[in-house]
């Protein structure tokens, strides 16, 4: 717990810098309130969800190559 | 015009009726993006696959970008008359409509388990203001909503029981995620993904609950990471084990009062029944435990709703419906004797099943004494019930001295004195004319065809 809220502090003070930088990009506008802490955890989520999901796209491609060259030998 | 009471939150535009007629005005501010969901090719995708409602281009209103009249839903359910797998199928939908929205450059802007209907069997997206430009690097603003409205209900009923999908009454907005989070076993935390989008994901809620210092405009994601979000939220709905099937109705067929005789008799004349009746746009099977009745309705090209308050016969009659491909079969999970209430805003963005549709022929077979008996409901209350909401009733009476009777009175004390076949037709009499009765072969049940008045 003591480690998500060191990275949830972080994260807040780059979002901040980043707000400022983005000032003119305008704030978040939605009809449904998305829940700060949602976001902010959506936010560390896809970090450790998009290394799962690069390795299970690694792997399908792994798959994938192999299986058609064992579907090319296959077909001589 | 009559404004659905549920389409006000979204300034994109609002749904309503006249007479037999839905549509749904565009608004100006919609524009752009109902002009990107058709050019993007989205919408073709989506409604050629009957993902999405398809809609055609009405004359449009003043003051509207566009009127749409969508294609009508036989009849509207709501994710607390769903049984688990209803829910699953509802909740893949709207992620796998999400991650083909964002290989098309636009976003779900909400993630509400109400924008999903059925029709049969099949789930579909009938909400077509949901889709706005996705801006490169924006979270999905709708997650929040999908873990409330979706994964904590799936959870909760994986976990610890099927009947806390009934929690979506009270939580009409989605189950607070710290109220699950408190409610699933420790066990629950031993799933990565449970982990993460519910129980990391509640107490980031709570702990920045007040949190006015971040700017959420300068959170970014990429696209990557919302395919790998979806991927994952796809991981932790699929991974949920069904609730199991233990019902109370699960042998009904096995251990009750009907020879295989008896059981044929019955169909045949249910059957007949419904060819007096005639074709309806929507039938009810009031008890219809697993849908075997509701077949018969089903296979007659009259739209049925099978209604049960049991989880287990609703999900083994929804499994029977997926496995069979129907599409003019829609169970449901509901309890007659406490029904869906109107709530929402004003009790009127949810309606009662009445205020849903009409349906012109309802079935009641072996009902009557679960209502009377079990419930404690007097003959002249259910009549004046069956009135309101029949124009054709097919209703089966099963005597006292009927096995199922007999249980229903084993543990109690007999306080039903008004509970007579004869009673029965005195009260019916009262609101309906009796067209035809059968008794059924082998046993003392009889079934009516009545009209009513």
């Amino acid at each position: 717990m003591y480690m998500t809220n060191n990275i949830i502090r972080k994260i807040s003070v780059i979002a901040m810098a980043l707000g400022v930088l983005l000032f003119y990009s305008g704030s978040l506008m939605a009809y449904i309130d998305p829940g700060t802490g949602s976001y902010i955890f959506q936010v560390i989520v896809t970090v450790a969800a998009g290394a799962i999901f690069g390795i299970k796209v690694f792997w399908k491609n792994i798959v994938k190559f192999f299986s058609d060259k064992f579907g090319k030998t296959k077909n001589r | 015009m009559d404004v659905n009471g549920s389409s006000f939150r979204d300034p994109s535009g609002f749904v309503y009726s006249e007479g037999n007629d839905i549509f749904r005005q565009v608004n100006q501010s919609y524009a752009g993006n109902y002009e990107m969901l058709l050019s993007s090719g989205l919408y073709a995708q989506l409604t050629d696959e009957k993902l999405l409602a398809s809609h055609t281009v009405a004359e449009t209103m003043p003051g509207a970008y566009k009127t749409l009249k969508p294609e009508k839903i036989p009849f509207i359910s709501y994710p607390y008359e769903w049984c688990f797998e209803q829910y699953r199928a509802a909740a893949l939908l709207t992620l796998d409509i999400q991650k083909r929205a964002l290989e098309k450059g636009m976003s779900l802007k909400d993630a509400s388990a109400y924008n999903v209907q059925f029709t049969g069997y099949s789930p579909v997206f009938i909400d077509t203001l949901s889709f706005e430009k996705h801006i490169p690097g924006r979270p999905w603003v709708a997650y929040g909503q999908f873990c409330s409205h979706f994964l904590a209900p799936l959870a909760l009923m994986s976990y610890k029981d099927s009947r806390l999908g009934k929690m979506a009454v009270e939580y009409a907005d989605g189950i607070p995620l710290d109220l699950a989070a408190k409610m699933l076993p420790v066990s629950s935390r031993l799933n990565p993904v449970i982990l993460a989008h519910i129980h990391m994901h509640a107490a980031s809620r709570v702990s920045h609950a007040d949190n006015r210092k971040v700017n959420l405009g300068g959170m970014k994601v990429s696209k990557f990471g919302l395919l790998a979000l979806i991927d994952s939220l796809e991981s932790a709905v699929r991974g949920l084990k069904p609730p199991p099937v233990s019902t109370q109705w699960n042998d009904y067929y096995v251990d009750n009062n009907y020879s295989k005789e008896g059981f044929e008799d019955k169909k045949k004349t249910v059957s007949e029944m419904l060819d007096m009746a005639g074709r309806q746009e929507l039938v009810w099977d009031l008890g219809a435990n697993t849908g075997i009745f509701s077949r018969i309705a089903s296979q007659k090209n009259n739209y049925t709703v099978a209604f049960d308050s049991d989880y287990g016969a609703a999900a083994k009659n929804y499994a029977q419906a997926v496995s069979e491909k129907e599409t003019n079969l829609l169970p449901l999970v509901y309890d007659l004797t406490n029904p869906s209430p109107d709530i929402g805003w004003d009790n009127n963005e949810r309606m009662r099943a009445a205020r849903r549709g009409t349906a012109g022929c309802v079935m009641a077979l072996a009902l009557i004494h679960h209502l009377c008996i079990a419930a404690n409901i007097p003959m002249e209350k259910a009549v004046s019930f069956f009135a309101r909401i029949a124009k054709n009733l097919i209703i089966e009476f099963v005597p006292r001295e009927d096995s199922q009777v007999k249980r229903l009175l084993f543990s109690r004390e007999d306080i039903f004195t008004g509970y007579s076949g004869e009673n029965f037709i005195r009260e019916f009499e009262k609101k309906f004319e009796i067209i035809k009765q059968e008794k059924i072969a082998g046993s003392g049940r009889v079934i009516y065809l009545m009209r009513g008045e």
